[in-house]
């Protein structure tokens, strides 16, 4: 599902990369995430069941997180503090849109 | 995955012999000397349990598609390659020291290739056996300390013209259910940390030394098997009560002499057995990876130039353009680290076993850069530090009901930094260059993995410089051959 029905929250899997070298401190913007989109956005673990789709936190611009196996699920990435407050500021201003229109959103290429 | 608790639990039903100044050691995982290096090897198992760190510290097992520790993984693509060097640069990072557990995974990634091509020749079953063994480590979450090192005795002679048969390992004996060995293994990071020991041969080898080309594992509390701490400088302040005078307050490594006094080896645990024409390979496969896993001193690095900048500003000297240019100067040269490691990994390729093995050029690049780097690295960080660095007063006079106070007033920096903080802080840069800590980030950088004229010979034979004076001839004109 990439809409939202009206009164549920999203349920966004969270998946960090390794954090050889992060820019910023991911674990900190994360709790940030989860403190601004409360009502609308339910972090859960990348294995939690039924999820509408998964979130990368990048340390940097590389992203060298695995994916693959989270397809076909709408997989959306941050890879800076910057990017962290697009997500917040978009979901805020657009709960309800379609993820896979985020521009947050992996774009594959094909 | 074992939790860092149960690893802690694990190495306490071992049975391992070993003795530190002179005296065997009857609790070696609460040894304070000992201690802070488990704590170390302990954070390999922590990490994997951490969302932050897992996607680094954790990979798919290609035998049994299990979620391991990347420590027990053998690589499957350059990908892989590419993580176990992020990996071992975060945990360089996170400890500040040597975390130990790199070299066991070096040794199980060449001999999954080795025993493929020694069975592809000979006919043997080498390869079934250890992936057996590999299915066993993983399954269990092990430690494996990759023990390739010889004594080596008189330098210029080969094994078998050695006055002291002992000074490599070799088979003395064998039988219908195995071998007895003999010889030790020097400077073996993390041997008492580890539940079980990969021997590896230390050299390429002729037919006249095949009874020391040979490889095996072993529980590292096999019987025979005696450990000798090796010193480091300023171990034993870790066995004081304070903790500022360590530096690093939480982490450590080290190493040890292991002895082999007739120590007996199943057939099902040896690798190799005097196949003495794959002995060269064995070595340069382990060899790639473990210069491979230097970036570890690139995350170190990180440690110490957070350090020297945080000295700096208690100093009150950090607005100094040399002191400015002085950090920019550490942060490149530690890139350059990285960038070697990273290097070697995404121009990896896949071997006959299906092993993905780093490019060997780049990885002797990569190590060559780490006997030098690291050494500078700390000199501008001991530039920056000061001399106070090596003549602060201890804990103790600091606590001290006589003398503390004047400790605190003459050795206050930035006035809104309190004195016992500057103090930590230049601990933590002693410990990492002059320290207990500079064992893995100066000597070890000099010499783990092969001394820098080993990387310099590698790279001598991998350099094509007949392509590159064609090269050079075609664009100044030269035509003829």
């Amino acid at each position: 599902m990439t809409r939202l029905a009206p009164g549920r929250a999203w349920r966004i899997g969270l998946k960090y990369c390794g954090g050889c070298a992060p820019r910023y401190d991911r674990v900190e913007q994360v709790g940030v995430l989860k403190k601004m989109l409360a009502e609308a956005v339910i972090l859960l673990s990348y294995e939690a069941e039924n999820l509408d789709a998964v979130l990368i936190v990048a340390g940097c611009p590389t992203s060298c997180a695995d994916t693959a196996t989270f397809e076909p699920l709408p997989i959306l990435r941050i890879r800076s503090e910057a990017d962290a407050r697009l997500f917040i500021d978009d979901m805020r201003a657009n709960p309800y849109r379609d993820l896979t229109g985020s521009p947050l959103l992996v774009a594959k290429l094909f | 995955m074992k939790t860092a608790a149960e690893y802690e639990e694990s190495l306490r039903q071992l049975n391992l012999n070993v003795y530190q100044f002179g005296k065997k050691v009857t609790n070696v995982v609460d040894d304070p000397i000992i201690r802070p290096s488990m704590n170390a090897v302990a954070a390999t198992y922590e990490c994997a349990h951490m969302a932050e760190y897992e996607d680094l510290i954790t990979a798919t097992s290609h035998i049994t598609g299990k979620k391991i520790n990347r420590f027990t993984h053998i690589h499957q693509s350059t990908e892989d390659l590419v993580k176990k060097t992020k990996m071992c640069r975060l945990l360089g990072s996170l400890t500040g020291c040597c975390f130990q557990r790199c070299v066991g995974m070096d040794a199980m990634n060449a001999l999954s290739m080795t025993t493929f091509d020694i069975d592809a020749k000979y006919g043997t079953d080498y390869n079934k056996r250890f992936l057996a063994y590999l299915e066993f480590v993983q399954e269990n979450d092990l430690v494996c300390d990759g023990a390739m090192t010889d004594p080596k005795g008189d330098r210029s002679l080969p094994p078998h013209k050695q006055a002291d048969p002992d000074m490599f390992l070799h088979v003395v004996e064998e039988r219908d259910d195995g071998i007895v060995v003999r010889g030790a293994k020097a400077h073996q990071t993390g041997a008492v940390n580890s539940h079980e020991i990969i021997i590896m041969p230390t050299i390429a080898m002729r037919e006249e030394d095949k009874d020391y080309a040979i490889s095996f594992a072993l529980p590292s509390d096999a019987e025979g098997i005696t450990y000798i701490m090796g010193r480091q400088s300023c171990d034993t302040r870790k066995s004081e009560e304070g903790t500022i005078d360590r530096g690093n307050v939480l982490y450590g490594g080290h190493e040890a002499l292991v002895v082999f006094d007739d120590v007996f080896v199943p057939w099902d645990r040896i690798f190799m057995y005097k196949e003495w024409d794959f002995a060269g390979q064995l070595v340069e496969q382990f060899a790639s990876y473990h210069r491979q896993s230097y970036a570890c001193k690139a995350g170190v690095g990180d440690v110490l130039i957070g350090a020297t900048q945080t000295i700096a500003e208690f100093n009150g000297a950090q607005k100094a353009s040399h002191v400015k240019d002085k950090i920019i100067e550490m942060n490149h040269l530690n890139e350059t680290l990285f960038c070697g490691s990273i290097a070697c990994a995404t121009e990896g390729h896949q071997e006959e076993s299906g092993t993905y093995l780093v490019n060997t050029l780049l990885a002797n690049v990569c190590k060559q850069n780490v006997t030098r780097f690291p050494y500078e690295i700390a000199r501008l960080a001991q530039d920056i530090a000061g001399g106070l660095m090596v003549t602060l007063p201890s804990e103790e006079d600091l606590r001290s009901a006589e003398v503390g106070k004047w400790v605190q007033k003459y050795f206050k920096g930035d006035n809104t930094v309190p004195t016992e903080d500057r103090m930590r802080m230049l601990r933590l840069i002693e410990n990492i260059t002059l320290g207990t800590a500079a064992v893995g980030y100066l000597t070890e950088s000099m010499h783990g993995a092969g001394s820098p004229q080993a990387q310099r010979i590698m790279i001598s034979r991998l350099i094509d410089l007949k392509q590159k004076q064609k090269v050079a001839k075609r664009l100044c004109g030269i035509t003829k051959e």
